[in-house]
C-alpha cells in the first residue's frame, strides 16, 4: 500500500518500495517522549526539535526528511535562507529525531517499527538527508539549482557526524524514487 | 559621480568572432560572461587599444586623423601580435577577401572606429573630441605584473620580445609615483578596504620594485602569493593615479588566483571605483564575482552610498562560427549564463549520484 503523508499543504505518496513512511513529528512516541525534553538553562530556552518525515526504504535505507514551504512569503523568510539558518534548523532536527529514535527503539509500540528504523543507523547502512524547500523567490530555474547546489554543501557540513548523504531539493528537482509529490489546495499561498 | 565622457557602445562587424554586435554599456561596471573563445579579451582590448590610440593622438595637432590612424595600428599590432604585424588576421575569418570594423560611441558624442582589411588595410576615424590623457585607459590582464613590472618595462624597451602590450602598459602604470593632495587623500580612502584584507601598505623599493609592509615586515612581490600581488598592484594604481576619475578600466578575469575572500573585496572595490567615475569593463567565469555584482544590481538602495553604481551584464554565446550577445540588468536575466550553467549541472549531477543510491 503506498504511504501518504501530508507536510506542509503538499501530499507525499511513498510506494511500496518504501516499508514505513510517517510524520515523525506527530507520533506519539515523539510527542510523550523526547519532545517533552525542555527547559530553560541560565535562562536560556533549551527544548528539542524533530523532523517532518521519516521513510525506511526495503532495501536502502532511512530517509529523514524536513520541509520548508516559503512560498508566499518571500521577505520574512529571506533573511533566514541567507544566513543559512534554516539549514542549521534542519541540522538541530536531524540531531534531535536520532536521539528520539534511538530512545523509541527501546520499547515496542503499536505506532512504528521503531527497531527496525534504529537498525538502519547500523555500519554499511545509507542515511539519507532531505531538506524539501520550496520558495519563490528565484527567477530562473538554474540560479536555483546553484542556490541549492550551495545549501546542499552547507548541510553537509552540519551533518557530516551523522555520515549521510544530503539534498536539498524543491518540487520539480527531487530525485528520490517511489516518491511521488502534488501540491495540496493552497499550497504557496501565506 | 564624476561625469565624464562614457562609452555607450560599441558595435563589431566582421570582427574576431563576431558577425554583428552592438553592446550598449553602462557608465558603471560592465560584466562580460561567456565561455572561452566567445571574444570577451578580443572585445576589450580592441575598445582599450582605440582608446589607447586616441590618448595617444593629441586634438588640436596637424595631420591629426593621420596620427590617430598611425597610433591605433600600432597598438592593435602590440596588443594583438597577430602573425606579419598584419591587423587583417582581426577580420573574421571566412572565405575570401572581406574586411571588419569596430565602432566606438561615447556618451557625450564623439565616436572611434576602424576598418581592417583581410590584406592588412587600416583605416581608422575619430569623430569628434573624445577622450583625453586625463581621462586614462588601462588593461589588466588575468595574469599579474607587479613581480616584475621593472623589468618587463627595460625588456620591452631594449629588445623586440613578442609582449601583449597590455602588460609592457600596466608595467608602467604601476611604475608611476604615487600622487599627492588632495587627489591623494581621495585615493587612500579608496584603498583602505583592500589594505585591509593585505594587512599593510605598497611602497616602492630603492630598487624600484614594489613591496608590502605589514606587521611582520616588508615583503618583496616574488614572495607574495600571486592574488595578493593584483590586491597589491590594485593598490598602486589608485594611489598613483593610474585608475582614477573619468578613466577606463578593462579588467581580464579578476578572479585569477584570487581567493573567495579577495573575490569579495573585488567585487566591492570595482564598485567604488565605477562609482568614483571609472567606466569598469571585466570579463569573468567567476560565479562569486558576478553573484555580488548582480546582488549590487538588484538592492540598489540597500548599498553604501559609495559603492552605488551602474551595472549592466552581457552573455556572449558562440554558435554555428559565430558569437551573439544577450544585455541584462541582472545575472538572473542573462537567459545563457555558462556560469550558472555548470552550477546547475554540478547540482544534476548530485542529484543523479543521490538518486542512485536508493534502488528503483
Amino acid at each position: 500500500m503506498p504511504k501518504t503523508l501530508d507536510v506542509e499543504k503538499q501530499r507525499f505518496i511513498f510506494d511500496d518500495e518504501w516499508k514505513i513512511a510517517l510524520k515523525y513529528d506527530d507520533t506519539g512516541c515523539y510527542r510523550e517522549g523526547i519532545e517533552r525534553l525542555k527547559g530553560e538553562i541560565d535562562k536560556v530556552p533549551e527544548s528539542t526539535r524533530a523532523v517532518d518525515v521519516l521513510a525506511l526504504h526495503k532495501t536502502a535505507g532511512l530517509l529523514m526528511m524536513e520541509v520548508k514551504d516559503f512560498r508566499g512569503h518571500r521577505i520574512a523568510n529571506k533573511s533566514r535562507l541567507t544566513n543559512k539558518e534554516i539549514i542549521l534548523e534542519a541540522a538541530l532536527k536531524i540531531r534531535d529525531t536520532v536521539a528520539g529514535l534511538v530512545g523509541a527503539a527501546r520499547e515496542v509500540s503499536g505506532e512504528f517499527d521503531a527497531a527496525a528504523i534504529a537498525a538502519a543507523y547500523g555500519p554499511g547502512k545509507e542515511l539519507f538527508v532531505v531538506l524539501w524547500l520550496e520558495d519563490d523567490t528565484s527567477v530562473n530555474l538554474r540560479e536555483w539549482k546553484a542556490q541549492l547546489d550551495v545549501l546542499t554543501q552547507e548541510l553537509k557540513t552540519k551533518v557530516k557526524w551523522l555520515r549521510a548523504k544530503c539534498s536539498v531539493v524543491s518540487g520539480s528537482l527531487h530525485r528520490l524514487p517511489g516518491l511521488s509529490v502534488t501540491n495540496l489546495p493552497g499550497a504557496g499561498q501565506s | 559621480m564624476a561625469t565624464g565622457n562614457k562609452i555607450s557602445t560599441v558595435t563589431l562587424k566582421a570582427f574576431s568572432v563576431f558577425e554583428d554586435v552592438a553592446l550598449n554599456f553602462c557608465p558603471g561596471v560592465n560584466v562580460l560572461i561567456g565561455t572561452n573563445a566567445t571574444g570577451k579579451s578580443h572585445l576589450m582590448k580592441a575598445v582599450y587599444s582605440m582608446l589607447k590610440a586616441s590618448e595617444k593622438s593629441p586634438w588640436d595637432t596637424d595631420n591629426e586623423a593621420l596620427k590617430y590612424r598611425v597610433q591605433l595600428l600600432a597598438k592593435l599590432t602590440k596588443v594583438f601580435r597577430p602573425q606579419d604585424e598584419s591587423v587583417g588576421r582581426l577580420v573574421k575569418r571566412t572565405l575570401g577577401r572581406k574586411s571588419g570594423s569596430v565602432f566606438v560611441s561615447f556618451t557625450r558624442g564623439g565616436k572611434l572606429s576602424f576598418n581592417a582589411t583581410t590584406l592588412g588595410k587600416l583605416t581608422a576615424l575619430r569623430h569628434g573630441r573624445v577622450v583625453t590623457d586625463a581621462e586614462p585607459s588601462l588593461f589588466i590582464p588575468s595574469r599579474e605584473v607587479l613581480s616584475f613590472h621593472s623589468s618587463l618595462i627595460a625588456a620591452y624597451e631594449s629588445t623586440n620580445i613578442r609582449f601583449d602590450e597590455t602588460y609592457f602598459d600596466l608595467a608602467k602604470a604601476l611604475a608611476a609615483p604615487t600622487m599627492l593632495g588632495k587627489r591623494a587623500n581621495a585615493a587612500a580612502q579608496l584603498v583602505s578596504g583592500l589594505e585591509k584584507v593585505l594587512g599593510g601598505k605598497v611602497f616602492e623599493a630603492k630598487d624600484g620594485s614594489l613591496h608590502l609592509r605589514n606587521k611582520h615586515g616588508d615583503f618583496e612581490p616574488h614572495l607574495l602569493s600571486e592574488g595578493w600581488r593584483k590586491l597589491a598592484s590594485l593598490c598602486r594604481l589608485i594611489l598613483n593615479g593610474s585608475l582614477m576619475e573619468n578613466g577606463f578600466l578593462f579588467w581580464d578575469e579578476p578572479e585569477a588566483n584570487l581567493n573567495p575572500e579577495m573575490i569579495v573585496m573585488v567585487a566591492k572595490m570595482l564598485r567604488l571605483l565605477a562609482a568614483s567615475g571609472v567606466q569598469i569593463f571585466i570579463s569573468t567565469h567567476d560565479y562569486l564575482l558576478t553573484r555580488h555584482l548582480s546582488l549590487a544590481a538588484e538592492y540598489p538602495a540597500q548599498m553604501a552610498e559609495a559603492e552605488r553604481c551602474d551595472i549592466r551584464f552581457f552573455g556572449l554565446t558562440s554558435a554555428n562560427g559565430t558569437v551573439s550577445v544577450i544585455e541584462a540588468a541582472t545575472l538572473s536575466d542573462l537567459g545563457d549564463n555558462p556560469i550558472l550553467k555548470e552550477f546547475a549541472a554540478l547540482y544534476d549531477y548530485e542529484g543523479s549520484l543521490f538518486e542512485k543510491s536508493i534502488p528503483k
